[in-house]
């Protein structure tokens, strides 16, 4: 059995300046840490809506089965062989549509209709079928697409892209006190606290899509005063955004690092132009991260990616590195390309860091006879990576970590209970 | 509507029958298709994913590769895969995009196999047919592939006077590997020595050995087919079902069940077994088996029907009797009235099981008061033989209390 798929860091940088794959092409495992890009639950997050997808009962099958896609909001209209040759299933969805508008309650204000890779190849032009019923049912529709197949982009950059496309051009409408959170998959937590900095300097509203309750809040989304996205796939819409609706935006993604906070608060200050107070949170966390910095001397750390947690496991490295702690392996997808930066950062200041290829079928290896054994796993989503009875393992999900010191001190709390008693650290534990 | 589903999600696929049949396997099993086609198997369908060994792989298609039908890229990755993990076989199955394609997925099956001088299956799953067909797809390519068409020898024959396979238990159909250790228990008092359950536990040497057994047993529809062609080629006589109830003198519970009627919703095989178990030993009268998977004609009764949709589901009960008892997954309650009586037996085709502990705190709660069953602590129910019994007299009594 070949051995797993592990680089150094210093060997992965030379493939990545000379353009190379991290792996030559090979059969993929199937990791949970990504999913389908979370398609349906962006999509329940529009309010007053419902969603109609309509596929083969195979790409349905992982976006019905949780119940929270089963509260009256998500339909299925199943796919038939003979849909493939025929596309009769087109003259079924304005069947569905009908029922659906009839029984759905409450009735919905805007309807989505969403299709897989499969109407792609097909060229189905649900585009035009969507605008047509819309048109003869009055009622708003739009189409979002599942299609990881088709195209470059990530299907969450695409559906980002195509949500905040709904909002309405408010280029010459008055602004509002309110920033918008763009692209991450669940609101900032509660205890952060980013929403107390930000209301005393003014900030009424920190919105995320997922807490709009009506469709007059989502388009006020469009009046806000500055988006802050939280993660890659959120760029293309908060460029949109800036360009129809007048919203300038910044990035703003999750770090384990205060200082990368810290900077990130000078630099919402900035883009705000109001002062913000995050010194004594600021000194605190920096206090709290030293302490564990002691903890967990000479331990090893193995970091891995995750939609909800962070998708750059990269820059998870880096963070850990520069405040202290050394990453022994990096769980990667192996798509290094975009992640050139890190990289180059992390061969000069930790070339001890090994890069594990997730998707590699040598994985095997590594769930079966585990031999990369690590004190702390953090980050992606399956404990079964690691697998170690003894590995503190750190979950990323489903408390989201975001970026502000809230999340660290989560993050650290997480850690000494992992080192001290050598268990799993729950968030239903920590808060 | 037919083929809106508004209630449940989408049904197991036959990719996931199929790779839920060979998962146990020293089985290299490739899914032609992307990621997440994968993954509805593995964090969905596949209940014994997150503890044994992990098998399971995509070919990571692109848009580029679909376009041009570049198959090469696929039997590439799958040649290079063998060789780095090793295996007794390959399963290649399709999904919703090559068949969009019209890939052929026999013909690549056929190259690799060319390739590795390794046993190859290309099974015609697509995405779009229900969990039962691709059991049904991989028992028969098992059956054609590793089991010898020669005559059974003298020697082989005495040996199998003590060897019974079993076909058609797989988790996804409700079978946990507590139910299949107490059916393989309950076959050994019977004589048999040898109790091979394909694709729960049995692999390939035992399966290549299918031909010697005294008995075959299809325990659900998708093995149906199976057992009556290795009763064409070899002879070999077949049951169907496995005993649910006790074996014996039993104090008859007729009380409970006696003029009254009782509908069971799942796969027509274990539903019939629980009918029988409902008759004999607690009286009930007409009891009518429904299933939105394969239904064999030969062993449906009047009153049972293949109901393919909600729809389908709906009319019949609108049409119908009401029913003083129901049994069937915890999510299909949801078409029956309030009031109405019902057990949940759960079906995983149907429900689905999800595997990370953040899924698992939400608990599906039934719409109805009068529910015996959770949805989330009984993933499977243990229905052989005298548990059977106790699990339906218990849930009777629970239900009609006093």
């Amino acid at each position: 059995m070949r051995e797993p798929l592990i680089y150094g860091i210093e060997e992965i940088q030379k493939l990545n300046e000379s353009g190379q794959q991290a792996a030559e092409p090979h059969l993929s495992f199937v990791s949970n840490s990504k999913g389908c890009g979370s398609i349906i639950d962006i999509s329940l997050m529009v309010p007053e809506s419902v969603i109609l997808f309509v596929s083969p009962p195979a790409c349905a099958r992982h976006i019905t089965v949780y119940p929270w896609q089963r509260t009256g909001r998500v339909f299925f209209l199943e796919e038939e062989e003979k849909d493939i040759v025929t596309g009769a299933h087109l003259e079924a969805i304005e069947e569905a549509v009908r029922e659906i508008l009839a029984c759905a309650k409450p009735a919905p204000r805007l309807l989505l209709i969403g299709a897989s890779c499969i109407d792609r190849l097909m060229s189905s032009d649900i585009e035009n079928l969507t605008r047509k019923l819309s048109g003869k049912y009055h009622i708003p529709m739009e189409t979002v697409w599942m299609d990881p197949v088709i195209g470059n982009a990530h299907p969450q950059q695409k559906l980002w892209y195509k949500v905040f496309s709904m909002l309405e051009d408010s280029r010459n409408l008055l602004r509002l006190d309110a920033v918008n959170m763009i692209g991450r998959l669940r609101p900032v937590q509660k205890d952060s606290e980013f929403y107390r900095i930000l209301r005393n300097a003014g900030i009424k509203t920190v919105r995320h899509l997922a807490q709009c309750q009506t469709l007059e809040e989502f388009q006020e989304m469009g009046r806000a005063r500055l988006n802050i996205v939280g993660v890659p796939f959120g760029i293309q819409a908060a460029k949109r955004m800036e360009a129809r609706n007048g919203i300038p935006y910044m990035q703003a993604y999750p770090t384990f690092d205060p200082d990368v906070v810290h900077e990130m608060y000078q630099n919402l200050s900035h883009c705000l132009g109001v002062p913000l107070d995050d010194g004594e949170e600021y000194r605190y966390t920096k206090k709290r991260v030293e302490k564990i910095k002691n903890l967990l001397r000479g331990k090893s750390i193995a970091v891995g990616e995750s939609y909800a947690g962070m998708v750059n496991s990269f820059q998870m490295a880096v963070d850990l590195c520069k405040i202290g702690l050394p990453v022994k392996y990096i769980f990667c997808d192996g798509y290094i390309g975009s992640k050139k930066e890190e990289i180059t950062w992390l061969s000069h200041h930790s070339p001890e860091t090994q890069v594990v290829i997730m998707s590699h079928p040598s994985m095997v290896q590594v769930i079966e006879k585990k031999p990369l054994k690590t004190d702390l796993a953090i980050g992606t989503h399956e404990d079964w990576f690691y697998g170690c009875p003894d590995t503190g393992w750190i979950t990323m999900e489903p408390v989201q970590h975001d970026t502000d010191y809230a999340s660290i001190n989560r993050f650290v709390s997480k850690v000494e209970e992992c080192m001290g008693a050598g268990r799993e650290g729950t968030d239903e534990e920590i808060i | 509507m037919k083929r809106l589903f508004r209630y449940l999600p989408a049904l197991a696929a036959d990719y996931s029958g199929a790779f839920s049949v060979l998962f146990e396997m020293d089985c290299l099993k490739v899914l032609h298709g992307q990621g997440g086609c994968t993954g509805n198997y593995c964090y969905a369908d596949e209940f014994r994913w997150m503890e044994k060994k992990k098998n399971v792989f995509h070919t990571n298609m692109s848009e580029i590769e679909a376009i041009t039908g570049n198959d090469s890229i696929v039997i590439h990755k799958t040649v290079q895969a063998w060789k780095d993990l090793g295996c007794r076989f390959i399963a290649v199955c399709g999904s919703p995009i090559p068949t969009v394609l019209g890939t052929d997925i026999q013909a690549i099956a056929r190259i690799i196999e060319k390739k590795t001088h390794c046993p190859v299956l290309g099974l015609d799953t697509h995405g779009l047919g229900r969990y039962d067909l691709g059991q049904k797809m991989a028992y028969e390519a098992l059956l054609d592939r590793f089991v010898p068409k020669e005559p059974v020898s003298e020697k082989a024959a005495e040996n199998g006077q003590r060897s019974v396979n079993v076909i058609g238990a797989t988790p996804l159909g409700g079978w946990s590997q507590e139910m299949a250790d107490d059916f393989t228990e309950l076959l050994k008092k019977r004589g048999y020595q040898n109790v091979y359950i394909w694709g729960m536990g049995a692999d390939i040497p035992e399966i290549a050995k299918g031909r010697e057994a005294s008995l075959n047993i299809a325990v659900s529809v998708s093995g149906l087919s199976t057992v009556r062609k290795m009763k064409e080629w070899f002879g070999i006589p077949y049951e169907t079902g496995f005993p649910v109830g006790t074996q014996g003198k039993v104090e008859k519970e007729r009380y409970f069940g006696e003029g009254k009627r009782a509908c069971i919703v799942m796969e027509q095989f274990m539903g019939n077994m629980v009918r029988n178990c409902l008759r004999e030993q607690f009286g009930f009268g007409d009891v009518n088996v429904l299933s939105f998977f394969a239904m064999d004609q030969d062993y449906m009764e009047p009153g049972d029907e293949h109901v393919k949709y909600e729809e389908d589901l709906e009319r019949l009960l609108a049409e119908g009797t009401p029913y003083d008892v129901v049994i069937g997954d915890a999510l299909i309650s949801r078409f029956f009235r309030e009031e109405q009586p019902y057990i949940v037996i759960s079906h995983p085709a149907v429900c689905a099981h999800n595997h990370t502990p953040y899924i698992r705190e939400y608990s599906y709660e039934p719409h109805m008061a009068m529910v015996i069953g959770d949805y989330n602590t009984v993933p499977f129910t243990n229905l052989i033989g005298e548990k059977g019994y106790y699990f339906l007299k218990n849930s009777l009594k629970e239900l009609w209390k006093g």
